[in-house]
């Protein structure tokens, strides 16, 4: 199981407010696909507008990245810049 | 593992940068510098209302003129789909992008683009755009965000339910979208406090304010292939859009990146290209375009105008116990304010068990916001810097210790959520302590302000393309439009790893046809992420060339090592080889397997965040309420500073912009929602006389991701000063504002209400 | 309207140009004469960016008009280095980094030579109040200061 955390934003639409949860997945997709089943549209707003952020690096795009339990995985927005 | 900097013969240095002789000689092509054959003037018919119901375009009078050859409204243009695309500083849908250079239905602001000709001179289609008649639905309007947010405000989409919240509303709103980002307990976190200080702050709208306006010039064939010329932070962003908003393939539009002459994140998507495209498609020649000045403050940029409650707590040690913060951000026309970068970064700069900050982005009849600097974090930092130096006056504490105390580290967790790696925060506070700034002494009605600023940095996709040319030059290919000299920092990279003189690699910036796609120049990523690419494909380059010898003297490559741009045997085992210089290898490279290049194709990770501190001293007339910037220093962590002048020049041009934001410029409309000062002379930004020498600090703390420890620095500089010039002011004043610009009345008004 | 044959000096080169009664210098030196290097950055004689010696005066060239200068010497940026040797003024820019975007420069560079000419020993308020006619967005104006005081030294020094 991996712990992913959420900002309390997503939570209170997500997840019932659990701003952490709990998936089986071995990389980013399959988090990404898990928490769509078990949250229905976070993985969409995931996808679609969301980074992840592991172990302190943030990743725009995360796709193949390797998590297992020891990850600090966050999900937050997305950042761009001027 | 970063290099050590000891070994170091290039990065670091101050080299003349490769287009230097160009600018300094106005040889250099910008947006508006080129000519075509047959090429006619576009020019952009603009709605005088800020929200108003389009009844019918009249074209027929401007499209009989004499030299008229094309005449296009939004229903020349494909029907855009509604979906998420990054732009500048969020995600936009592609929908309102395609309403925000044209108009459908509805101008939803004073400036809103309704038409487009096009004509054989700027004289004619000027006089063809006024013949163009459009008769409008005038419609309330609204423009402040507090107003927007009211019940009975006059709703701009009918389609937008305030997302992020549960369950989704049932009535249409300004309100967009809300987030929040929350860590512990903060109502806990006050209790424990000695003192809470609670403020609401307001700051306007301020514009890039770039010198060079927006300029394109577009030329499609009968075969639909298009040829895009213009000023952008991003040719392969104006091509994803443009093809995306007119429907053609990406292959079939190559897009050429001028020359820029600023953008500071206003020129990171596209307002004139895709009129320019349909303009030159419908005449059939090529069509340039370019905003007057009016036009590029009426229609394009500026950032948020925003309102915002802060709340502190702290206990009389100085520790931090709780923060609080509420934003409003003003979106403009279509949803995307930067309230979310805004919330995210508001404590980023502290270690704080209880932190809640809720952001809201609301629309109004404005101009749709575009990215300027670390959008939207200058706004809500100066909130919360502004806070954090009245709790450590209040507590009696130097506000640099009180910063230091409370200021994030390595392993700190950030409000956003992320664990910090290694970052400078504590190093530039150390820095800006030990200025002789710090310590000279003030006279009467003089203070001193001191503030801190976080931005993330990000990096993201570049490639580069090194090419080993028969004489032992180097031709260096990258697709970062270079805004402040980046050409030098990648010349730079390359002529470190390949061991050559700098002035034998010469880079360019290529057009879209010619290199893999680059994300915009923004998010203080190109030196970084693009830096990065041209490592890599130097690193490649150098792996061929140490093939090549190895060929040369029948060994195996890994006996060759690359020192000082010489292929040299690893060691005697090896065997007794003269070392050989790049220009040898080159000179029998066709003997030898062909051409020599490297090259890299990168979605670079691993920004290093970025902090800096900066101190302002000020004097304030106590007769006019006028503010004079006595000294000014800038700190900052720059990782590694590749090229130190232009390192410099970010800290020092992105201070005077956030001066200009402290203490003269705001956007001010008339009562029918229209901008009142859309020219130099009303919205004043920073002249050289209104500003002292700004003295640029760089500390270097190597970002470990990259290669020469880069980190991004062109956005913090921007963070600090608005909060640094409000507290100099409360320091001179001895009363806290909480609302920007600090324009001579509105000190006067505060010093008064004080005696 | 009709338009006017000008007859006028470019850079050391008599030059002759049609222009309508009311354009610009700007956009003749620009449209008509090709040379770019005069940039635009608001037409209304706020930012400088069009800055130009029209008979040894300073002056904006979005606010004369191409008539105006029959019969008189125009300098631009083009003409500022002398063949392949760059004015002082350009190589202490380079050297300095007084440029970011540079769309500023020709201007700003044609301004302050202008104050050389007329004052090689001036003190930075000097030079600040000499430039603040032309804008710069990028630099914060500190290197920019720099390099007109330099090179002024450097002149001096010569
Ligand atoms: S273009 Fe002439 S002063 Fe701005
Ligand atoms: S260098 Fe960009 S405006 Fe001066």
């Amino acid at each position: 199981m991996i712990k992913v955390a959420l900002t309390s934003g997503t939570a209170s639409q997500y997840t019932d407010g659990k701003t952490e949860v709990n998936v089986e997945a071995k990389n980013v997709r399959q988090m990404v696909a898990a928490l769509e089943r078990d949250f229905p549209g976070l993985g969409t707003e995931i996808q679609q507008s969301m980074s992840v952020a592991i172990d302190g690096v943030i990743l725009p795009d995360p796709y193949l990245e390797a998590v297992d339990e020891d990850s600090e995985i966050f999900i937050l927005p997305k950042i761009g810049g001027g | 593992m970063n290099e050590q900097p000891k070994q170091f013969k290039w990065v670091g240095t101050r080299t003349i940068r490769p287009d230097g002789v160009d600018k300094v000689t106005g040889r250099a092509m910008y947006g508006a510098d080129l000519t075509l054959p047959g090429m006619l003037e576009g020019k952009v018919v603009r709605s005088p209302h800020a929200h108003a119901r389009i009844i019918s375009i009249d074209t027929s009078k401007a499209e009989a003129l004499k030299g008229v050859k094309a005449v296009v409204t939004a229903a020349d243009m494909p029907e855009a789909e509604s979906k998420l695309v990054a732009a500048g500083e969020a995600m936009i849908n592609f929908r309102d992008l395609a309403e925000n250079v044209i108009a459908r239905q509805k101008v939803l602001y004073a400036g809103h683009t309704v038409a487009a000709v096009a004509a054989t001179t700027n004289d004619i289609a000027e006089r063809a755009a006024a013949l163009i008649k459009v008769e409008y639905e005038v419609l309330p309007h609204v423009i402040d965000v507090l107003d927007a947010m009211k019940d009975d405000a006059p709703v701009l989409h009918d389609h937008i339910f305030t997302g992020g919240v549960k369950p989704k509303p049932e009535k249409a709103s300004n309100v967009a979208n809300r987030v929040e980002f929350a860590l512990g307990d903060v109502d806990a976190g006050f209790a424990q406090a000695d003192i809470v200080i609670e403020r609401n702050f307001t700051t306007e709208p301020v514009h890039q304010g770039y010198i060079e306006p927006h300029a394109v010039v577009a030329d499609m064939g009968q075969d639909g292939k298009v040829d895009v010329w213009c000023s952008s932070q991003g040719h392969f962003m104006v091509r994803s859009f443009c093809a995306g908003l007119l429907k053609i393939e990406m292959s079939k539009i190559k897009v050429t990146a001028a020359e820029i002459g600023g953008g500071f994140g206003g020129k990171t998507t596209v307002y004139l290209e895709p009129l320019a495209i349909m303009l030159s498609h419908k005449a059939g020649r090529p069509v340039r375009m370019v905003m007057s000045r009016e036009e590029v403050f009426r229609a394009s940029g500026p950032t948020s105008g925003a309102a915002m409650t802060i709340k502190i707590g702290a206990t009389k040690d100085g520790r931090i116990t709780a923060g609080d913060a509420t934003l409003y951000f003003q979106a403009g026309a279509f949803p995307g304010s930067p309230v979310g970068p805004a919330a995210m970064t508001a404590f980023a700069p502290y270690d704080l068990e209880n932190v809640r900050v809720v952001g809201f982005d609301v629309v109004s009849n404005r101009q749709k916001v575009v990215a300027y600097r670390a959008p939207g974090a200058p706004i809500s930092e100066y909130g919360v810097e502004s806070v954090v130096d009245e709790l450590a006056e209040k507590l009696g504490i130097d506000p640099i210790e009180f910063r230091a105390k409370n200021g994030a580290r390595e392993g700190t967790k950030a409000a956003y959520g992320v664990t910090f790696g290694t970052i400078g925060m504590q190093e530039t506070l150390e820095a800006a302590k030990a200025t002789e700034h710090y310590k000279i002494p003030l006279g009467p009605n003089q203070g001193r302000g001191v503030a801190t600023g976080f931005w993330f940095n990000i990096g993201g996709e570049s490639c580069a393309g090194i090419r080993i040319n028969e004489d032992g030059t180097v031709s260096l290919t990258e697709g970062s439009p270079d805004i402040g000299g980046s050409r030098a920092s990648m010349a730079i990279m390359a002529a470190e790893v390949l061991g050559i003189d700098v002035t034998k690699v010469k880079p360019s910036v290529v057009d879209t046809d010619a290199i893999g796609y680059h994300f915009v120049t923004g998010g203080s990523r190109v030196t970084f992420a693009t830096g990065m690419a041209v490592v890599d494909a130097a690193k490649a380059a150098v792996d061929e060339l140490r093939a090549r010898a190895a060929k040369i003297w029948g060994v195996d490559v890994d006996g060759v090592v690359w020192e000082d741009g010489h292929a040299k045997p690893a060691s005697t085992n090896v065997g007794d080889f003269e070392p050989m210089s790049l220009a040898a290898l080159a000179a029998v490279a066709n003997k030898t397997g062909g051409p020599i290049s490297g090259h890299a194709d990168i979605n670079a990770k691993g920004a290093g965040p970025g902090f800096g501190t900066h101190i302002c001293d000020v004097e304030v007339d106590p007769e006019t309420g006028f503010v004079t910037v006595l000294r000014y220093t800038a700190v900052q962590d720059v990782g590694r500073a590749i090229h130190p002048g232009y390192v410099e020049g970010q800290l020092q041009g992105g201070a005077a912009q956030g001066i200009g934001w402290a203490l003269n410029e705001a956007y001010m409309y008339d009562k029918d929602g229209k901008l009142e000062n859309a020219g130099f002379l009303d919205y004043r930004v920073p002249v050289a006389s209104d500003l002292p020498m700004i003295d640029a600090i760089l500390v270097e703390i190597p970002n470990p991701t990259h290669p020469f420890g880069v980190r991004g620095v062109g956005e913090v500089p921007i963070i600090p000063p608005l909060a640094a010039v409000n507290n100099a002011v409360a320091a001179a004043t001895g009363v806290r504002f909480t609302a920007l610009p600090l324009s001579p009345p509105a000190i006067l008004a505060g010093m008064s209400a004080k005696d | 309207m009709a338009k006017q044959h000008i007859t006028t000096t470019i850079n050391g080169e008599e030059t002759e140009y049609l222009c309508e009664p009311q354009e610009t210098l700007l956009d003749v030196l620009r449209d008509q004469v090709g040379l770019t290097g005069t940039k635009e950055g608001c037409s209304s004689g706020d930012c400088g960016a069009c800055s130009v010696m029209l008979d040894g005066r300073l002056v904006c060239s979005c606010l004369v008009l191409g008539v105006e200068a029959e019969g008189k010497t125009v300098e631009t940026i083009e003409g500022m280095a002398d063949g392949d040797e760059l004015h002082p003024l350009q190589q202490k820019f380079l050297e300095e980094a007084a440029l970011q975007c540079g769309f500023c420069t020709p201007g700003v560079l044609i301004a302050a030579k202008a104050l050389l000419d007329i004052n090689n020993d001036p003190t930075e308020t000097e030079v600040r109040y000499w430039l603040a006619g032309n804008l710069c967005r990028c630099t914060g104006y500190d290197k920019i200061i720099r390099a007109v005081m330099d090179t002024a030294a450097d002149m001096r020094g010569a």
